[in-house]
């Protein structure tokens, strides 16, 4: 039986099996993501909003580039000068004042952790202490900060004006660029203990024994750094500063807990991107449409900094020896 | 050959376990919000039915036996008031207790979207059958077709003869005129102020005396740097700045956008601006925020004199944050009510049945013996406290000398209210009120802060509501 078997079928086809075990991501993917995906882009396109009047939706009907006009072009026909581009503004702002430090903090940390040299003892407690804010939850933390920087009797003014620092307490969550100090604060607090593990993970990778050839050819940590270290890291930095620039556009929850009205108070100096798309798409009219335009903007420019960020990171020794071997093979050729 | 059936089993136990799964988690999510009990509930049905469809092909029976909570009447509202208010439904009704699912949305903030994307799905098990408003924007849903008159869950007019008019007003749908919610409460509000503090530092024995100090803006801001002088800085008129907007919204005289859809910045908004502005830049409030601890400590302490508060906030509010629960513990007792300078009201909540309610004659029970039975409601007043929906009720309390109230050191809050019930004003209000609110206020402390002119505050709140907004003209 199972010779005759064998003879009839010339190979077993396992393969399509494993298309039953990928299929439940494509099912979720196509469900959850994808066609959402396609729907918002739809939409952006579309007068798609609830008349608050008689509580009616209005919609979808396609209304070519309308919505982002109105993104675009403020009601007095300045350019920019709209809500959007001003969380957007925000965003950018606030992803800044938190990412700088934090890649900076980090590398050196990880240059720190990964030295052979150095060998700093207890590795393991301090690492948990630098992740440990990423472990709580971003609204615990919120609540938190918010109660420190209360006003006028939270812990911290207490403290100002107990020491007799400040003569009467300060309104830090009503203050524009201390709100936004906090919330960059908070963010770069609570990540840059993650992205020193990346970071600490991608010097491990790269091979002891170019560090040891450096110093023995006597090169200082300064340059083992900037010679050995950051070229080699240079896949792991991309990706790290990747997922920073798409997790910083996309900052909600800090913001949004934050501040009292969870509008970005003051006067929506703290309101970013994603919290705009959603009072577009869920508070006062509910404008879907626009909203989709607005988050086909933040796509855009998410794309856009990504972009940059695989430019700048670009591995230019590979292109120089590419081209090089592509001039060969054309001389060759032209020669033949 | 066996392997081969072996693993088309199991791969089809596999998908057909995920699409359950897909279903299941798709009911949590939306039931999350229910309380705790409900979650439960539900999630054990997903999965006795996941080890049914793993077992066998019964899933599809389990699946249509779990939707059938549909017998189940779902009543939404965003914290456990409404709930309270039910159990004397139960009392008249008993056996209804155990079909109504009472969903506490938590969160008035979230409340609103919460029950708009539940009203998209008139087919999903939770849609409500009944939701609560409050009357800051009762008028979106009354004014649409998400909702359906009383008078289809068996309300007559006869039933309404008791209630406030403006609680009538409110609830009136604007194209038809047809009533679609019904209340049992009114919250017409008052000026609340310590009578000590009164008369240690302006020398005021008596609510008509403090009316006097208090009855137009100007005086109300006199006596407020009255009180900060004499007190020598403890004591201030206010705890937030925000205290006073209520007052000023109701006394607008033209809603924010009128019925053809266009957007009206009534002029008494100007004055609630220089009022606020004045209460900022003299420092006569605590400057604390609305609804924060340290405005909520306030009773307790000798720091604020005065806040201004409706019926429920009397109760719920101030004398829970007295620091006592009788005369002499804390500042209970040592508080007095007058009307402030101008007559407001203050909230409320609304009940309403939805054009998808699978019980009119059940949502029509509750209206009836929640809202237009004397007899209940007269009830519900005496042992909550709350100010009832129905004039009767209240004269037969105040008649028999109920009003008279401990914590206001013997003042009777019903003959205060009452007067102020009878003659509430809502002809400025819209379904707009809440985020237009929203987005004034935003302006209104930038200029009291005094980082904006109040013509670019003006300038800017106008397009925070076109903005917000397509469908209203701005200017």
């Amino acid at each position: 039986m199972a010779k005759s078997n064998g003879k009839k079928r010339k190979t077993v086809e396992y393969g399509r099996y494993g298309y039953f075990f990928i299929a439940p991501f494509f099912i979720v993917f196509a469900i959850f993501q994808l066609w959402p995906l396609i729907y918002t882009m739809g939409l952006a396109f579309c007068e798609n909003y609830t008349d608050t009047m008689f509580n009616m939706e209005v919609g979808p009907t396609f209304n070519g580039l309308e919505n982002f006009g109105t993104i675009f072009v403020s009601n007095k026909g300045t350019l920019f000068d709209t809500y959007t581009f001003r969380a957007l503004g925000n965003t950018i702002i606030m992803w800044m004042m938190n990412f700088l430090p934090q890649i900076l903090l980090a590398l050196l940390l990880a240059v720190w952790f990964t030295d052979t040299r150095v060998k700093l003892k207890a590795q393991g407690a301090y690492k948990i202490l630098t992740f440990m804010p990423n472990i709580i939850t971003a609204a615990t933390i919120s609540v938190l900060f918010y109660k420190l920087f209360d006003y006028p009797n939270g812990p911290l003014n207490q403290i100002l004006v107990n020491s007799g620092i400040w003569s009467e307490p300060f309104r830090f969550l009503d203050t524009k660029w201390s709100t936004r100090g906090i919330v960059s604060f908070i963010n770069f607090w609570m990540w840059y203990g993650n992205t020193m593990i990346v970071l600490t993970a991608g010097v491990l990778g790269i091979s002891p024994s170019l560090f040891e050839a450096a110093r023995v050819d006597g090169a200082s940590s300064w340059q083992i750094f900037k010679s050995v270290t950051l070229p080699l890291l240079r896949p792991i930095m991309l990706f790290t500063l990747v997922n920073s620039a798409i997790g910083g556009l996309q900052m909600y929850d800090i913001p949004k807990l934050l501040t009292t009205s969870g509008y970005g108070d003051p006067d929506y100096t703290t309101r970013t991107i994603t919290m705009y798309i959603r009072e577009l798409a869920f508070t006062g009219s509910r404008q879907m449409g626009k909203a989709s335009a607005a988050s086909l903007v933040l796509f855009v420019v998410t794309l856009f900094f990504s972009l940059i960020l695989f430019y700048i990171m670009r591995d230019k020794d590979a292109i120089r020896e590419k081209k090089t071997i592509k001039a060969a093979q054309k001389a060759r050729k032209e020669a033949k | 050959m066996k392997k081969k059936l072996l693993s088309a089993l199991l791969s089809t136990a596999m998908v057909a376990s995920l699409l359950v799964g897909c279903g299941g988690s798709d009911n949590n999510a939306s039931d999350s919000t229910a309380d705790n009990s409900a979650a439960t509930d539900s999630s054990t049905t997903d999965d006795s039915a996941a080890t049914d469809t793993a077992a066998d092909d019964t899933a599809t029976d389990t699946a249509s036996d779990s939707a059938e909570g549909g017998d189940k009447f779902y009543i939404y509202s965003w914290n456990t008031e409404v709930q309270e208010r039910l159990a004397y439904v139960y009392e008249v009704y008993p056996e209804i207790e155990s079909r109504i699912e009472y969903v506490n949305v938590g969160d008035s903030a979230v409340y609103q979207e919460k029950i708009d994307q539940l009203l998209q799905n008139p087919d999903a098990e939770d849609y409500p059958d009944m939701i609560a408003f409050e009357a800051a924007y009762i008028m979106k849903y009354t004014n649409s077709d998400f909702t359906i008159p009383v008078t289809d869950c068996g309300i007559t007019d006869a039933d309404l003869a008791e209630m406030y008019p403006y609680t009538i007003t409110i609830a009136t749908d604007q194209r038809d005129g047809s009533l679609k919610g019904v209340s049992w409460q009114s919250c017409p509000g008052s000026f609340i102020y310590r009578a000590d503090l009164a008369e240690s530092l302006l020398g005021v024995k008596s609510p008509e005396e403090m009316q006097a100090k208090i009855g137009s803006w100007d005086d109300f801001l006199a006596t407020a740097r009255e009180i900060k002088e004499k007190s020598g800085d403890a004591t201030r008129i206010l705890s937030s700045n925000g205290d006073v907007v209520n007052t000023f919204m109701s006394n607008k005289t033209d809603p924010w956008v009128s019925s053809d859809g266009v957007f009206h910045m009534d002029p008494s908004m100007e004055e609630y601006m220089d009022v606020v502005k004045t209460l900022e830049q003299e420092d006569l409030t605590q400057k604390t925020t609305q609804w924060s601890d340290e405005w909520n400590a306030g009773p307790s302490t000798d720091a604020v004199f005065g806040y201004f508060g409706c019926t429920w906030f009397l109760h719920w509010t101030i004398k829970p944050n007295c620091g006592g629960e009788a005369v002499g513990e804390g500042t209970y007792g040592s508080w007095n009510m007058c009307e402030g300078p101008a007559p407001y009201y203050w909230g409320g909540t609304w009940f309403g049945a939805t054009a998808g309610c699978s019980d009119t004659e059940l949502a029509g029970k509750i209206m009836k013996t929640l809202c237009c039975d004397t007899e209940v409601m007269t009830k519900v007043s005496e042992e909550t406290l709350d100010y009832v929906n129905n004039k009767t009720a209240m004269k037969t309390l105040s008649d028999a000398g109920k009003g008279a109230y401990d914590f206001l050191g013997g003042q009777d809050f019903i003959a205060v209210f009452s007067p102020l019930a009878e003659n509430v004003d809502v002809s400025w209000m819209s379904a707009y009120d809440q985020k237009v609110n929203e987005l004034l206020d935003t302006q209104v402390t930038a200029y009291a802060k005094g980082e904006k002119d109040k013509e670019t505050a003006i300038a800017d709140f106008k397009t925070a509501v076109a903005e917000a907004y397509p469908a209203v003209t701005v200017e």
